[in-house]
């Protein structure tokens, strides 16, 4: 069942285009990702779902109620919407303790209920701390159960690990993870780490330039990214320059004389194009493939990442080696991570 | 946070109180009376206590009175105003800010009689002199008797009076002196050369006595009352009636369109003020103000004052010097460079 | 459901009320100079040109030791360095016809009067000086502000290039002297917006001062408001174009130090002979600054000047300002709130509107907002003139502008993310805004009502043109005193209303901490079952 639909949205910030006839359902009891560039609308779209900014034009549908739409002069504000959020500088309550910032979300400021949830995220110990006294991991924890304090129909996170380390963002997803599989509740999770979208997502949502460019589970989205962005997110780089060409039925370009298959999106035969290949598609060979030259070489969590410049060829692209790479090889690739992309101005 | 709620209450609380402190009492029948006199709080008191009518007193010196009578208007706040000068109340009549027609069943004396007001724009109180001379005792030129004494080049920047502005009893000594040199317009000339004679102008009675003690000055011109009130605390001072001297009444004044309880209030006011009783309480007080020669004939004149029949008692058109009130004053000031 | 007329309406709210509080009042007023009636009065230039030669010689007389103190108590280390910004502090918040009072007292004293000091003080150089005095915690808190931007490191350049030392104090001045212009505009335009100087000193040697003069208009008999409109209108018309001159300054010339990122300073210990010459400036300072005119008013306290015995009815003149300032800077505070929509939706045009007409009101002294009031509020249909609440809502209206500027800062700083938490999260009004809104700008909000109480109790202007009859503020008992020479009534009204609001103050900070001070106690709650 859709909990959550977009419906034609349009919204405007300082007279620019921020999110733009934005089409969107969250299904019930689903974890969706969204990811994009810096400006792309990602948390403009979580504040909207809220409530916190309301859309210029189009609607919002919560649970089969209208709660956003100024054609209809409809506006439900965010604390009739039951919805939890997360932020990404925690906005804990500085001047009250985390048992009363979580007790405040609680109907009747249940104080024992409040523990409770915090005795779930495991920082009960924390309870008459006050958040400028504990470290960020555990103010996000303290946030998470604020947010669950409402049982909400939906649970909203803002680039919830941005402003913490490695580590402690590590041990959070798994945690926010476990506890909302265990809830069941609807989760919408804006993020510019990729890392996020892999490991948590049921499905992916990209947004680019204000409008949602592809929306589909993380297999999906790896299978057959749309643009170049998403090719780029799912590990693809190069953004070599080539033209389209079609050989014995298999699309492909040719580089340096070399004809190499790939998956086109948007690209027609003989249409100019940038080519994204994934190093896992990449490999390097003595005998067959263009003929290249190692460019950088640097280890990598156990693996050599090894790029590759080829004739004719500004840019590179890049392998992943079990032993030093030699100086030069013949590069040939897995059609399955080689996409061609219109070509654009390359950021 | 509850507690800070706590605190903003007990701030509330204050501020509440401060409210009803401000509040403008309900007037239920309070008459509003606008005072330049010291004994007004005095009679009042003993007014409401006799009569169990209550009055609220509001205590101004007379130029900040008259402005203010001026400001409010057509919408007076005012049911009364008591202040020296007949000049400035005949002002106020002819702006239709104080009534016309005025009159009370009182026995005047002689000088009460002189005194009443020629349209019944106000209630003559008590007598004192506009301006007289107070010069220490060890005064040493011959001291002067006649206002064009005051120009003589030996008293080049001796002499001092009040502002006209300012202090209202200082107009009828600014209109004796206009007198003096001709009337007005012709008068100005004598302020002029008085001007370049040094003459010092001070806000009030007291700055110009106290200029007078301190010896920036040795010849004060100010109001009798004041005179001989300042006489009574320190013999090193004597008072000199010039020849002639100007009257200067207290005068009692209600608010232009007055009328039924109200006015039936006033009047029995004023007529207490210049009962036996009245002129008692004014004269025993023991302020400046009390220094006055009483106008009716039940009211005994006060000891320290020499007898009005010693007085070369001039006598000035308050109708006259009334209309020129808006003049008067704003020349001075431009004159004297006080703006 | 939300009323989008209702909530667009809040900002418009705002700038209607500001207008009709402030922009109506004052325009009414300055109009009435070309009104047809005639002025009794001439009006004299003597007033305005006075205010501007004084204005531009104490401007002058007090940039450079305000950036010398600023420079001393930021770079160096010397014997009584730390006195320097108390003393500036106690000078900014002296009431300045009280400080006046101080002064003259000591100049009235018997040993003192017939001295060449005496008149010296007793004349234009007093006005000046004392001027001066008021000026200088302006130059301080700017110089300081420079200073702190200069930082160390453009003067460890200075000598590891070994610059000469001429050269490099060019530089130093080049870079000084955008913050000298602006300060110097800021000191001309509080100097000749000053009115307790004017009203004791200056009533007192009869010297025109343009804001003096404006009151005299309208307190003498009869009042002459045409002629206090037109003295008004010079007196804005160069507030308004020092505004724009520093402005100017600001925008073209101190860019080089607004984009500076500098580390923070470390002081220096002055050299032997220098620490003295600077602890006797200080000594000088706190001395010529406030001890002596505090000594004075202590003097006269105790029986030592001329004045009377006593007043009891002018001693209600403290708890009526007391009141007075109570309730004027909640309605500041009501206003600041009223007001602040639209000053948040700046890139609205009435966003804009409210901008300009908050920075505008800055140049508009106290007496010309008192007079604005008086002939607003002196009949028809709304009169109020004569009635506390008039010079109530005059004293709120006239802390409004500079509140805006003052919690803009603090209140914008609240991290958004706080309210919006709160409108997620809590679904109790109350809870929220009790328990979660308020507190977040709880400190600012103290803060700015202790300014504005204070700022109130000792206004002047406003006072001496509207208050009640019988209800006289702190300030007009004072200048009553003052001018009628009774120095005892005033220094003992003067000390005690200090004290009073010391306490005042003291009770307000012990409440404020009681209030804050949370129980840290980590109590047991029961586990729900």
């Amino acid at each position: 069942m859709c909990l959550l639909q977009f419906e034609l949205v349009d919204k405007h910030l300082d007279r620019r285009a921020v999110l733009q006839q934005l089409d969107l359902s969250i299904q019930e009891g689903e974890l969706l990702v969204i990811i994009g560039g810096s400006g792309a609308g990602k948390s403009t779209l979580l504040r909207l779902a809220v409530g916190l900014e309301r859309v210029n034009a189009g609607r919002i549908h919560l649970d089969g109620v209208c709660v956003d739409s100024p054609a209809d002069g409809v506006f439900i504000p965010p604390r009739r919407r039951r919805m939890g959020m997360v932020f990404q500088d925690f906005a804990l309550w500085p001047h009250m303790s985390c048992l009363d910032n979580v007790a405040a979300a609680l109907p009747g400021d249940d104080r024992s209920q409040a523990m409770n949830l915090l005795r779930r995220l495991q920082i009960d110990e924390l309870a008459a701390r006050r958040p400028g006294e504990i470290s960020g991991g555990q103010q996000q924890r303290v946030g998470l159960a604020r947010a669950l304090a409402s049982r909400p129909r939906l649970l909203l996170l803002d680039e919830p690990f941005s402003s913490l380390d490695v580590d402690t963002t590590e041990a959070l997803r798994l945690e926010m993870l476990r506890v909302v599989r265990e809830e069941g509740i609807t989760t919408l999770l804006v993020s510019h780490d990729p890392v996020d979208a892999w490991r948590l997502a049921d499905r992916i949502a990209v947004l680019e330039g204000g409008r949602l460019v592809q929306c589909a589970s993380p297999a999906a989205l790896y299978a057959q990214p749309r643009t170049a962005r998403i090719a780029r997110f799912t590990g693809a780089e190069g953004g070599l320059d080539a033209v389209m060409e079609i050989r014995d039925g298999v699309n492909g370009v040719r580089i340096a004389g070399h004809f190499l298959p790939a998956t086109p999106q948007d690209v027609s035969n003989g249409d100019k194009c940038n080519v994204y290949a994934r190093p896992e598609g990449v490999s390097i060979n003595g005998a067959d493939g263009i003929p290249c030259e190692l460019a950088h070489c640097a280890f990598e969590s156990g693996v050599f990442r090894a790029y590759w410049s080829l004739p004719g060829q500004a840019r590179w692209l890049c392998t992943l080696e079990n032993d030093p790479p030699p100086p030069r090889g013949r590069l040939y690739t897995d059609v399955q991570h080689v996409f061609l992309y219109p070509m654009e101005n390359q950021t | 946070m509850r507690r800070l709620i706590g605190a903003s209450l007990i701030v509330l609380l204050l501020m509440g109180a401060a409210i009803i402190y401000l509040w403008p009492r309900s007037r239920g029948g309070a008459l509003v009376l606008y005072c330049a006199l010291d004994y007004c709080a005095d009679v009042a008191q003993a007014y409401q206590h006799l009569s169990g009518d209550s009055v609220e007193v509001v205590r101004l010196s007379t130029g900040p009175l008259l402005a203010r009578i001026t400001a409010e208007g057509h919408t007076p706040h005012w049911e009364v105003a008591w202040f020296d000068g007949p000049e400035a109340a005949e002002g106020l009549a002819a702006a239709d800010l104080a009534a016309h027609g005025l009159a009370l069943p009182v026995s005047w004396n002689a000088i009460g009689r002189a005194e009443q007001s020629p349209d019944g724009a106000y209630i003559p109180t008590g007598l004192t002199l506009a301006g007289v001379f107070v010069v220490p005792q060890s005064f040493a030129a011959g001291p002067p008797l006649a206002w064009k004494d005051l120009l003589r080049p030996g008293l080049r920047g001796r002499v001092g009076m009040n502002n006209p502005a300012i202090s209202g009893p200082a107009l009828p000594v600014l209109a004796g002196l206009l007198t003096q040199g001709g009337g007005w317009p012709a008068g100005q000339t004598f302020i002029e050369a008085l001007k370049r004679n040094g003459l010092h102008v001070y806000a009030k009675n007291n700055a110009t006595l106290t200029a007078l003690k301190s010896g920036q000055i040795e010849i004060a011109v100010v109001q009798s009352s004041a005179a001989y009130y300042w006489q009574r605390h320190d013999p090193g001072l004597r008072v000199i009636l010039p020849q002639p001297a100007y009257d200067l009444p207290s005068v009692m004044v209600i608010s232009a369109g007055l009328h039924g309880r109200n006015l039936v209030a006033a009047r029995k006011f004023m007529q207490f003020v210049l009962s036996a009783n009245g002129n008692r309480l004014r004269s025993q007080e023991g302020s400046a103000d009390s220094l006055y020669w009483p106008l009716t004939q039940e009211a005994s004149p006060n000891s320290q004052l020499p007898k009005i029949s010693q007085v070369t008692l001039a006598h000035l058109n308050p109708i006259y010097w009334g209309k020129l009130d808006k003049v008067l004053s704003p020349w001075f000031s431009n004159v004297m460079g006080l703006n | 459901m939300i009323n989008y007329r209702r909530l667009r309406a809040a900002p418009l709210f705002g700038l209607l009320l500001f207008t009709a509080l402030f922009v109506i009042p004052v325009i009414w007023f300055l109009l009435g100079a070309f009104s047809s009636s005639t002025s009794s009065r001439t009006i004299s230039i003597v007033a305005v040109r006075n205010s501007v030669l004084i204005g531009i010689a104490v401007s002058l007389l007090s940039v450079v030791p305000g950036l010398a103190l600023g420079w001393l108590s930021d770079r160096w280390v010397f014997p009584l360095r730390r006195l320097i910004t108390p003393i500036i502090w106690l000078l900014f918040l002296f009431p300045s016809y009280l400080l006046t009072t101080g002064w003259q007292i000591v100049m009235d004293a018997p040993w003192m009067r017939d001295s060449v000091w005496a008149g010296y003080f007793n004349g234009v150089l007093g006005i000046i000086f004392l001027l001066t005095m008021k000026g200088l915690p302006f130059a301080y808190f700017t110089g300081l502000a420079v200073w702190r931007m200069l930082g160390n490191d453009l003067f460890d350049a200075l000598a590891t290039l070994a610059v000469p030392r001429v050269r490099a104090s060019r530089v130093i001045i080049t870079l000084l002297l955008p913050a000298a212009a602006a300060t110097a505009v800021v000191v001309f335009v509080e100097t000749i917006q000053e009115f307790g100087i004017p009203a004791t000193l200056g009533a007192a040697i009869h010297l025109p001062i343009v804001t003096y003069a404006i009151y005299t208009q309208l307190t003498s008999a009869p009042p002459d408001f045409r002629a206090a409109a037109l003295l008004s209108l010079p007196l804005v018309g160069l507030a308004v174009m020092a505004a724009a001159v520093q402005a100017l300054i600001h925008h073209r010339r101190a860019v080089a130090l607004k984009t500076r990122r500098s580390k923070p300073l470390a002081r220096c210990a002055l050299p032997q002979s220098g620490r003295f010459v600077a602890a006797l400036a200080v000594c000088l300072f706190a001395i010529f600054g406030v001890l002596i005119p505090l000594a004075g008013l202590a003097y006269a306290a105790v029986g030592g000047a001329s004045g009377t015995a006593g007043d009891i009815a002018a001693w209600s003149s403290l708890f009526n300002s007391l009141c007075y300032a109570m309730l004027g800077a909640a309605l500041a505070l009501l206003g600041v709130f009223a007001i602040w929509p639209a000053l948040r939706a700046r890139g609205t045009w009435y966003g804009q509107a409210v901008d300009i007409m908050t920075l505008v009101n800055m140049a508009i002294p106290g007496v010309i907002l008192g007079a604005a009031y008086l002939i607003a509020f002196n009949g028809g249909w709304l009169p109020l003139y004569g009635t506390p609440l008039l010079l109530v809502l005059a004293y709120g209206a006239a802390q409004v502008p500079m509140l805006l500027r003052l919690l803009q800062a603090p209140l914008s700083q609240v991290p958004r993310g706080l309210h919006e938490a709160a409108s997620v999260h809590v679904a109790n009004h109350e809870t929220r805004l009790l328990d979660v809104r308020l507190p977040l700008i709880a400190d600012p909000l103290c803060w700015g009502y202790a300014l504005a109480f204070g700022a109130i109790f000792f206004e002047l202007p406003i006072s001496e043109l509207l208050y009640p009859p019988g209800r006289p503020p702190f300030g007009v008992a004072i200048v009553a005193f003052n001018q009628a020479l009774d120095y005892t009534q005033a220094a003992r009204l003067g000390l005690a209303a200090m004290g009073v609001l010391f306490l005042f103050g003291a009770g307000a900070a012990g409440l404020m901490h009681l209030a804050q001070n949370h129980n840290r106690k980590y109590h047991d709650v029961p586990v729900a079952v």
